[in-house]
């Protein structure tokens, strides 16, 4: 089964790259000029060392339509915070507490649960929501670029840092270096109308096709000589020249996105992390949210995922000597220290500030309404490396499919003493929400006609999440 | 991303383990710890010889092989990616480059710890790097036109030039003879790059077409395409074979040569080459990057610690790595023994290094207290983690990587892991004892974690504690792995010096060396176990060479010939 999808996944590639009509790429303007839909969006964005519940969940006061979020410490302040981001999202969010990523990796590791709903044995061991939107299902095949994975400092394929899996959790390569990440949506528009400028790109197409053309000669000559398992890594390296060769192809003239910018590469002269790039990687965060709002503005993609950073090993220490309040300490002895809940509460509302940024651009930009962001991270409360009441925030207009605007709150998933527990107390009586329930909804937003995803070998990846539409 | 992604020839092996593990449960761990086995390696037989290098409209001629060597315990033809090392040893070989572009390029992928691996792929990241790559080497090469493509008449006779540039150029990157369709494709580049620019930018399209070469980024291990049954290696792949094993990096002059002349099919000059190479500084280099890999030290370059705990760690990193790399070198003076590498009670510190450890002076000094490579500070920083020791991940690393015992982890075999929560009353040790009262982890950890323990007497950074939470270290573990060294060690130490004297581990040394320049997947075990075989025949002080061994292999049949897949 998996081998198909392998093959499915492969024809569905190399179809959509070589029969990819240019003109369609930024066709969305003429869509939406004749009426038409937009095209939905999809955004899943990760940010690392769980979450302060108590600077997070509903307030005493809160409903589910009427919430605070600027109370005194509020972690979710970003997303009602006009002054810095132009206006108020609170509107455009939902944030939802008791969900678990079922990854059985425990801690770290479930960072490549969240978009795949899958458990973790090295790797996952599915494809994750964005690989099934835009290349499964196809959705992908109309743009330039079908799916796009940015990360910050981390460029490993370890699954606690990878969001993108291809089909049996291949994990996919990232980007971090916010120049290369323009240079993949960007590299061969022109920008201006300067001749030189102009002809200068058309050489660089010309040469650039003329080594595609060598290379692939070159690999055809090698093919035949090579058993099928040696073949496959040539049609990996054939499909990845097919999505070079887009970056030759004349862009068309009438690009009507907003004129991007590149990112200066002075701001990071540093990116990798344990390389350097910490200091930068604020300003990364920005380029990234930056150039994939400005992507998904042009219709080069429509798939994305983020992996946010912070900044550098301290925040480590924030995670791991977090103590929960003490009702929340998992029935331990302690008190609590609110010190250690405000500054992860800070970590938190860094993060959080991107995906604030990501959705002012994303509404400069007029699509914020048609795309969808889910942002989670790989624990809950990160002391205990729990993977239950991870900090769920969807985003954006969700193109209507979502009814935006609320917090939700799942079934209780621990004992009333003991609210932020890990997976084990009280299993017998408390079970967190399966995510999986969050990625068929997604994906049935999209048009996907599943009820389950991922892999859960006792079934939990089946249904959707209740109360979104 | 975009669609593309990594190869996923991970997923038969996902597969065959998540299988075993669904029919075995939690039992899994107590049967693959106490019989040693590893149940991935269930799917351990070689390749069928099926379908073979089919497509060629030649006859191919059954292979003889030679005596004693069964097809069976022959590796697979294939090809392999350059590592990202390999990639820059080879750029700059090629173009005097000191250059080493991939140092952005996606860390290299790992099988076994080793870079060198089968699984590399070209996926779309790689692809735009790799070309981004090129194009800034050709304009540096290209820099010094007269150097690297001299042409006194570059108007009128570039392209004769240009021809003469191809052959020496590109059959240098392929590390063969070019074969008429490349020469002409290759001419034809230039030909597209000069045009209507002229005689420099055709040689630059040139060598960007070259580097983006399948030719120039795999290593081809396939033969000639005449041969059936198996394989020979033509001499021109043993070189690079031989080269790209002993130094990281691409053939030499004298390998080249040796490879022209036909010279390589013969094992005794494949092991001179191999004793030559490994003299070599490049040689020295790669024989001290085997043994990082080997056991793993060399991923302190990115380990991190928590910088209030251990704010002195970034500091000394970097000492830390050179430290191991210092060390290496000085034990391949007399061949790179294991009991050195795992025995010594010297090493070779900085200045900052050696305060840090309490020693006097620096240089090769003499450290009773930090017995080998497995009581430097590497060691112990990878293997732990931010904030605290990790008994498990040093218990592990000495099973896995000295041991050659492929235990299971935790998740493959459906044990549900609760990491110990931190507790301000327990030591580490007393918080991870609750792995010898739960059954599921008993049959596992009760191998592992005394070897772990005995290695508290150093704290998550590497440097000695006296005390865990106000109480006296215990760092005493009762050995039981059954490898040669058991037995009651007060400290890390004694453990070190029992390890450096036990034959087992030098077997799993020699396989753990075959297992870096097999490169497969799944472990082979039908051509390691030949190689050991071959191994025992060694004199002991061979056996534990890291240089000899290497010979050894090279000499192999196993090592010029494939089976067909």
């Amino acid at each position: 089964m998996k081998r198909s999808a392998r093959r499915t996944f492969l024809k569905a590639m190399s179809g959509g790259a070589l029969s990819l009509p240019l003109i369609n790429l930024l066709s969305h303007s003429v869509a939406q000029a004749e009426g038409e839909d937009m095209p939905l969006r999809f955004i899943g964005m990760y940010h690392p060392h769980g979450v302060a519940a108590e600077h997070w969940v509903m307030r005493d006061t809160d409903t589910e339509d009427n919430f605070d979020l600027q109370f005194e410490g509020s972690s979710l302040s970003p997303f009602d915070d006009p002054a810095t981001f132009g206006k108020s999202f609170k509107d455009k969010i939902i944030p939802i507490e008791g969900l678990e990523l079922q990854s059985s990796a425990g801690g770290h590791d479930s960072a490549g649960t969240i978009l795949t709903g899958s458990r973790i044995a090295g790797t996952p061991s599915g494809m994750s929501l964005d690989q099934y939107l835009a290349v499964e299902l196809g959705l992908g095949n109309d743009t330039r670029i079908a799916s796009a994975a940015l990360a910050v400092g981390l460029d490993g394929s370890a699954s606690g840092q990878t969001l993108s899996y291809g089909p049996g959790g291949a994990p996919l390569p990232k980007i971090i270096d916010p120049v290369q990440a323009f240079d993949l949506f960007f590299a061969g528009f022109v920008l201006g109308d300067d001749p030189a400028a102009i002809a200068l790109a058309a050489r660089k197409r010309v040469l650039g096709q003329s080594v595609i053309d060598f290379v692939n000669a070159d690999i055809n000559r090698l093919y035949p000589r090579l058993a099928a398992r040696e073949q496959q890594k040539l049609d990996q390296h054939l499909t990845s020249l097919r999505e070079l060769e887009k970056q030759f192809q004349d862009p068309g003239s009438n690009v009507s996105c907003a004129q991007p910018s590149a990112p200066d590469a002075a701001n990071f002269p540093k990116f990798k992390q344990f390389n350097g790039g910490e200091p930068y990687f604020s300003a990364i965060s920005e380029a990234m949210v930056d150039i994939m709002a400005q992507a998904m503005a042009c219709d080069i993609t429509r798939f994305g995922s983020i992996l946010l950073n912070d900044q550098g090993v301290d925040s480590h220490t924030t995670a791991h000597t977090y103590a929960a309040s003490p009702i929340g300490n998992n029935g331990r002895p302690g008190v609590g220290n609110p010190g250690s809940w405000a500054r992860l509460a800070d970590l938190n509302r860094y993060n959080y500030a991107f995906i604030a940024r990501l959705m002012q651009r994303l509404d400069e930009f007029g699509i914020l309404d048609n795309t969808l962001i889910y942002a989670t991270s790989d624990m809950g409360n990160p002391a205990l490396h729990s993977t239950r009441n991870v900090p769920t925030l969807l985003a954006g207009g969700a193109g209507g499919r979502f009814r935006m605007g609320r917090r939700l709150k799942m079934a209780d998933d621990c004992p009333p003493t003991s609210p932020y527990c890990g997976p084990t107390n009280d299993a017998a009586n408390y079970s967190g929400t399966p995510s999986n329930k969050l990625l068929v909804s997604i994906a049935q937003a999209f048009g996907a006609e599943i009820d389950s995803f991922g892999d859960q070998p006792d079934g939990s990846n089946q249904g959707t999440l209740p109360g979104l539409v | 991303m975009f669609s593309l992604f990594l190869e996923l020839d991970l997923q038969p092996y996902m597969s065959v383990v998540t299988k075993y593990c669904l029919l075995l449960g939690a039992s899994a761990a107590a049967f693959a710890c106490n019989a040693g086995l590893d149940p991935s390696n269930e799917s351990q037989n070689p390749q069928g010889s099926s379908n073979g290098a089919d497509g060629l409209n030649i006859d191919r001629v059954e292979l003889i092989l030679p005596e004693g060597t069964s097809s069976l315990v022959l590796l697979p033809a294939r090809i392999r990616r350059l590592t990202n090392a390999e990639y820059d040893l080879s750029i700059q070989d090629l173009l005097g480059s000191t250059e080493t572009p991939s140092s952005n390029f996606p860390p290299d992928t790992r099988q076994h710890g080793y870079t060198t691996n089968e699984a590399q792929r070209i996926d779309p990241v790689l692809a735009r790097q790799l070309d981004s790559s090129a194009i800034s080497l050709a304009e540096e090469a290209t820099a010094n036109l007269d150097l690297l493509a001299p042409c006194a008449d570059s108007l009128g006779g570039a392209e004769a030039c240009a021809q003469t540039f191809i052959d020496q150029f590109a059959s240098r990157a392929f590390r063969r003879p070019l074969t008429p369709d490349e020469r002409s494709g290759l001419f034809i580049l230039y030909q597209a790059g000069a045009l209507s620019a002229g005689y420099l930018e055709g040689i630059q399209l040139v060598i960007r077409g070259v580097l983006n070469s399948p030719n120039f980024l795999y290593i081809t291990e396939i033969g000639d395409g005449t041969q059936a049954n198996a394989i020979s290696l033509t001499n021109h792949e043993i070189a690079s074979q031989l080269s790209y094993l002993m130094t990281g990096g691409p053939p030499d002059d004298i390998l080249l040569q040796a490879a022209a002349a036909g010279q390589l099919g013969d094992a005794a000059v494949r092991q001179e080459q191999a004793r030559r190479l490994l003299g070599t500084p490049r040689g020295q280099n790669r024989s001290i990057e085997l043994v990082r890999e080997w056991l793993g030290v060399d991923r302190i370059s990115t380990t991190a610690k928590d910088a209030m705990l251990f704010p002195e760690y970034v500091g000394l990193q970097g000492a830390m790595e050179q430290e191991t790399k210092d060390f290496i070198r000085e034990t391949l003076v007399s061949g790179g023994n294991v009991e050195d590498l795992l025995g010594a009670q010297w090493g070779v510190v900085s200045p900052e290094l050696s305060a840090f450890y309490g020693a006097s002076g620096s240089g090769r000094v003499e450290l009773p207290n930090r017995v080998g490579l497995l009581n430097q500070a590497a060691f112990l920083s990878v293997y732990s983690h931010a904030q605290e020791t990790a008994p498990v991940l040093r218990g592990v690393a000495i099973m896995r990587r000295l041991g050659c015992i492929d235990i299971e982890i935790p998740t493959t075999l459906e044990v549900e892991i609760i990491p110990p929560l931190p507790d301000p009353e327990k030591t580490t040790r007393e918080r991870f004892a609750i792995h010898a009262a739960d059954d599921a982890c008993a049959s596992c950890h009760t191998l592992i974690d005394p070897m772990g323990f005995s290695f508290e007497h150093f704290d998550a950074m590497g440097a000695p504690q006296t005390e865990d939470v106000g109480k006296p270290i215990d760092s005493t573990g009762d050995v039981k792995l059954g490898l040669g060294f058991d037995g009651f060690v007060q400290n890390s130490n004694e453990l070190a010096a029992a390890i450096a004297q036990g034959q087992e581990v030098r077997a799993c040394f020699a396989r753990q060396l075959f297992r870096a320049q097999a490169a497969e997947r799944d472990l082979v075990r039908e051509s390691e176990d030949a190689f050991i075989q071959s191994w025992s025949q060694l004199i002991p002080e061979q056996q534990q060479s890291l240089t000899e061994v290497l010979v050894a292999l090279a000499g192999q049949e196993i090592f010029s010939y494939r089976s067909e897949q």
